[in-house]
């Protein structure tokens, strides 16, 4: 794995902001990179449709699928074993924990992103989160009907938190130039990253 | 049939959610079709006429799980009568709850076992036996399991889920698995679903490397493909004989198959009904674990004795206060250190020692999976902790009182745990070697004799007195354990005793400790952050032979320098070491500072002071969250140093401050920063933890009246139970300021809430606590 495509996403996950290097953290973010490489148990699922599911119909949804009926809904994890050592340097090592735990989402968006390429092809839009850009994070319930994601050790509780936290399910489709934006995030008008230019996603 | 479990090969039967898809019925409840649709299913059951049991189509049939429409004990008698037209043994099937255990979920072990209890409960008389199978998650089955044996006397199959990382999704090896499911005393145990039988190769092999009771599987028909948006498995009966048949000589019992096996799958497996299964004789080993840990013991191990209140006036006051994230925090620093188990007593007067155990090892295991030693005189504590453990344990201890096996003893058998045996009995401490051995014998024997209980799964203590009292007895207790080792046991002491009373106690300990090494000690019980005690062991493992080619020594070792005296060491700052984060230094600044300066000083002029410092450097970007935890964790230490010198009178404490992961979320991150940055600051933080319910924190309120009461949210669905708690708060009249935080809160939010105050950071949050005391 390269480590350092991820690292910039670490740094920046750590709010690091335009800075990529810090010499007090740069070995123990190498240590978790290497630790979460060897816990993980990447699992990803996907369900292919060419037609409108009812969620879908709705007019945020619509705007990011311009009128495409053939999309993929998915789900992946990194497993159990992550949350366990995040709770673990939760109480023997909380600096450990936050980068471990900064490292772990940006190993989930690379693996993810990995899978796709080789799987689904790179003409791929982004992937659409269901609490992103005025959705509601309840949207999963929906989702979740026609993705079995026990199968893949995800459980949505009511409060449509998944666990194991690293875990994401969404939609994307054979769409390269549809990219993430600000529009619609809850933080979208206090964000600390946008103050500085910078956004939490690759643009 | 049952004699020939184990003695001749059986087979299962194969898929039935892939016979119901081909029947074009998927998009059912399969549980329902049972009352919609008897006839397929009857029907399915009939074509595996080649199988010898039959498991019953109600893998989802318990009340977590099950969320339709109909009874559940009407689909039960549904199903469980389409099974029967067959005329075959029926086995019920039972499968995972669907929602996650504690603690990664939500759900409780009692909640599982109350779940398949009720199940197993209403269909024990009409079936020859259970069927567990497809469980990822050990504790799940261990429920599962319970819930069987302790309701009926039929005959339980269990089997595990795994993936291409050979261990299941809750991080379960095959040999944990199989050390655990023997230990609860199952029929037979194996492996299911998940994988093909190709992929799944080696975890069978290991599986039947292990085991010494009948082993069965059913891997999946290969690996499923898409096609249309839907999984369906291409392997031929012939390939999926092909590679079953490699598993028959390694000693398998029964066979069958789980996704996209079918009738025509089972019927090529014939050829190997009736015949003998070959027998594998595997060995027999002490082995402690918890569910992703391992421990065999042999050689020289450690077991870790920091978690027991006798003489620490602290850890007693931690547990009699139910806190238990001290004891959290002192396991990890002996994992850390290098102990193999753990032992945890929570012996302290006037307190419900059942409900402490029991408290304790969930709260411990949460975190930490090092295995377990579960240490008390009291029986119905030992019987709870076996109970929960998510394991095999080992529990301490029985000696050679015929009341005390006869109290312990059937809890080692039901747990499947090992057990510590005292050489003592109701004469008292035998004087001598050969007494002590004879005693060890007797325990040995009535174990097995009455109660089938192996020598393996005992370690004896030949019992350690104090040189100061007893010094002639210290030479018996090594010739004990000589005599002791012929017995084929593995063997225990408590080291430390032995210099009790004396100066200089390490000496001796480390001393009596080599001798004991060579005498035939497995594994003492003794402080592994003593580093020279744990280099003995180390040393130990080496001279015997046991860490071959000092493999581990040398790793351990090799970058150990000796710093020469006169060398000379850059005068480092307690302000310095606490903006940099070096919490190996601060206990020794903080103590070097005492001596010259008062407690108040210190706080003030340097800690407080080098927080803020970092505090304001992380508002100008110049450091970051990394160095601003890890200076608070720092500071925690200086605190902790200073309150050990000079304890904290009535009154003296900077305020108490409640905080929580409200209900229905279990996002803690962010309020663990919190807390850690709140104790650098002197605070005393009681924290409710996650997904804390509404009373809890109301509890909370009344008892604490804490200055601040701190609610932490991630997701727009748990702020409304953030607004509950508030709610409830006020109703009480609540007089704590009510501060609010979570990615997706603001300013506006938490006043819509009825907040007191937003804080975006643990470092705003402190900030504006310290401007509200002023």
């Amino acid at each position: 794995m390269s480590y350092s495509n991820l690292k910039d996403s670490v740094y920046l996950y750590l709010g690091y902001k335009n800075k990529k290097y810090d010499e007090s953290i740069d070995n123990i973010i190498d240590e978790c990179l290497l630790e979460v490489e060897k816990l993980a148990q990447f699992k990803y699922m996907y369900m292919e449709f060419n037609y409108l599911i009812p969620l879908l119909e709705k007019e945020a949804y619509q705007k990011f699928l311009k009128g495409s009926t053939n999309y993929y809904l998915c789900a992946m994890t990194l497993g159990r074993a992550i949350s366990d050592k995040i709770r673990y340097y939760s109480k023997s090592n909380m600096q450990k924990m936050v980068i471990f735990d900064a490292c772990a989402s940006a190993y989930l968006e690379y693996l993810s992103d990995k899978y796709q390429n080789d799987n689904l092809g790179n003409d791929l839009s982004f992937r659409f989160c269901p609490g992103y850009g005025n959705t509601s994070v309840n949207d999963l319930k929906e989702i979740v009907k026609y993705l079995d994601i026990k199968k893949i050790g995800i459980e949505l509780l009511d409060s449509c938190i998944m666990i194991p936290e690293k875990s994401m399910i969404g939609i994307i489709y054979h769409n390269k130039n549809i990219k993430k934006s600000c529009d619609g995030c809850i933080k979208e008008k206090n964000c600390e990253l946008r103050k500085d230019g910078i956004t939490c996603y690759k643009k | 049939m049952l004699q020939k479990i184990g003695n001749k090969i059986l087979l299962l039967d194969g898929g039935m959610g892939s016979e119901i898809e081909k029947r074009g019925l998927s998009d059912e409840n399969p549980m329902e079709l049972n009352i919609t649709h008897p006839d397929v299913i009857k029907e399915i059951h009939l074509s595996y006429k080649y199988s010898d049991f039959i498991t019953v189509n109600s893998f989802g049939l318990n009340k977590i799980r099950y969320k339709g429409n109909y009874d559940i004990k009407e689909l039960a008698y549904a199903a469980i009568s389409n099974a029967k037209v067959t005329g075959k043994k029926i086995l019920f099937d039972i499968g995972p709850t669907g929602s996650m255990l504690k603690p990664l979920g939500l759900l409780t072990f009692d909640e599982a076992y109350e779940a398949f209890s009720e199940i197993v409960n209403i269909v024990k008389d009409k079936v020859d036996g259970f069927i567990l199978e497809t469980f990822s998650d050990l504790y799940e089955l261990k429920a599962a399991v319970l819930a069987v044996k302790e309701n009926c006397d039929k005959m339980v199959f269990a089997s595990m889920t795994y993936d291409e990382n050979k261990r299941t999704l809750t991080g379960t090896s095959p040999e944990i698995m199989v050390n655990t499911l023997e230990g609860l005393g199952v029929t037979a145990l194996g492996c299911n679903c998940g994988l093909g039988p190709k992929e799944l190769k080696e975890v069978i092999e290991r599986i039947l490397k292990c085991a010494h009771i009948p082993v069965f599987i059913q891997p999946n028909g290969g690996l499923p493909k898409l096609k249309d948006g839907k999984a369906y498995y291409d392997m031929t009966a012939d390939e999926y004989f092909n590679e079953i048949k490699e598993f028959v000589p390694l000693g398998l019992s029964m066979i069958g198959g789980c996704c996209g096996t079918s009738p025509e799958f089972i019927e090529k497996l014939n050829v190997f009904k009736d015949k003998d299964v070959i027998k594998t004789n595997n060995q027999y080993y002490t082995i402690v674990n918890s569910a992703t840990k391992l421990v065999k013991v042999d050689g020289v191990l450690c077991c870790g004795e920091r978690l027991n209140p006798t003489g620490k006036k602290t850890l007693k006051e931690k547990i009699a206060n139910a806190e238990y994230d001290y004891l959290i925090n002192e396991s990890i620093r002996e994992t850390e250190a290098g102990a193999d188990i753990l032992d945890l007593n929570v012996g302290v007067p006037k307190i419900d020692e059942v409900k402490a155990l029991k408290e304790a090892l969930i709260a411990i295991q949460e975190y930490n999976d090092t295995p377990l030693q579960l240490d008390s005189s009291n029986a119905k504590a030992i019987e709870v902790g076996a109970r929960y453990y998510n394991g095999i344990p080992l529990i301490n201890s029985v000696n050679g009182e015929k009341e005390r096996m006869d109290e312990i003893f059937p809890i080692v058998k039901k747990y499947g745990a090992n057990v510590v045996a005292l050489t003592l009995d109701d004469k008292g401490v035998p004087q001598t070697a050969e007494e002590r051995f004879e005693i060890a014998k007797r325990i040995i024997n009535y174990a097995w004799e009455k109660y089938g209980i192996r020598k393996e799964r005992i370690i004896v203590d030949t019992l350690v007195l104090t040189a100061s009292s007893e010094q002639k007895l210290v030479a018996e207790t090594l010739k004990a354990l000589e005599l002791v080792k012929t017995l084929g046991v593995k063997t225990t002491l408590g080291v430390s005793n032995v210099s009790f009373g004396l100066p200089s106690r390490s000496l001796l300990n480390k001393a009596f400790l080599s001798m004991a090494i060579f005498a035939g000690l497995n594994l003492p019980i003794m402080n592994p952050l003593d580093n020279e005690m744990m280099a003995m062991v180390r040393s130990g493992n080496v001279l015997l032979n046991n860490d071959l080619n000092a493999e581990k020594y040398i790793d351990k070792y090799k970058d150990v320098q000796v710093i020469s005296p006169t060398v000379e060491k850059k005068e480092l700052t307690l302000y310095d070491a606490t903006v940099k984060g070096l919490k190996n230094e601060m206990e020794s600044l903080t103590l070097k500072e005492l001596e010259t300066k008062a407690p108040l000083d210190i706080i003030n002029d340097i800690l407080i002071k080098a927080l803020k410092d970092v505090g304001d450097m992380y508002e100008k970007g110049k450091m970051y969250l990394p160095q601003l935890i890890s200076s608070a964790e720092a500071s925690k230490i200086a605190f902790a140093t200073i309150s050990k010198k000079f304890p904290k009178k009535d009154g003296e404490s900077k305020g108490d401050i409640v905080i929580c992961t409200v209900k229905g979320d279990v996002h803690d991150i962010g309020k663990n920063i919190c807390k850690v940055v709140l104790e650098s600051y002197g605070y005393n933080v009681i924290d409710l933890g996650k997904n804390t319910p509404i009373e809890d924190v109301v509890e909370a309120y009344n008892k604490y009246h804490p200055l601040v009461i701190g609610l932490s949210a991630l997701m727009t669905t748990t702020v409304i139970s953030m607004e509950d708690t508030i709610k409830a708060l006020r109703e009480v009249n609540c007089t704590s300021k009510i501060f609010v935080g979570g990615a997706v809160l603001t300013e506006e939010i938490a006043k819509n809430i009825g907040a007191d105050y937003y804080s975006k950071d643990a470092l705003e949050l402190v900030n504006m606590i310290e401007n509200l005391k002023k």
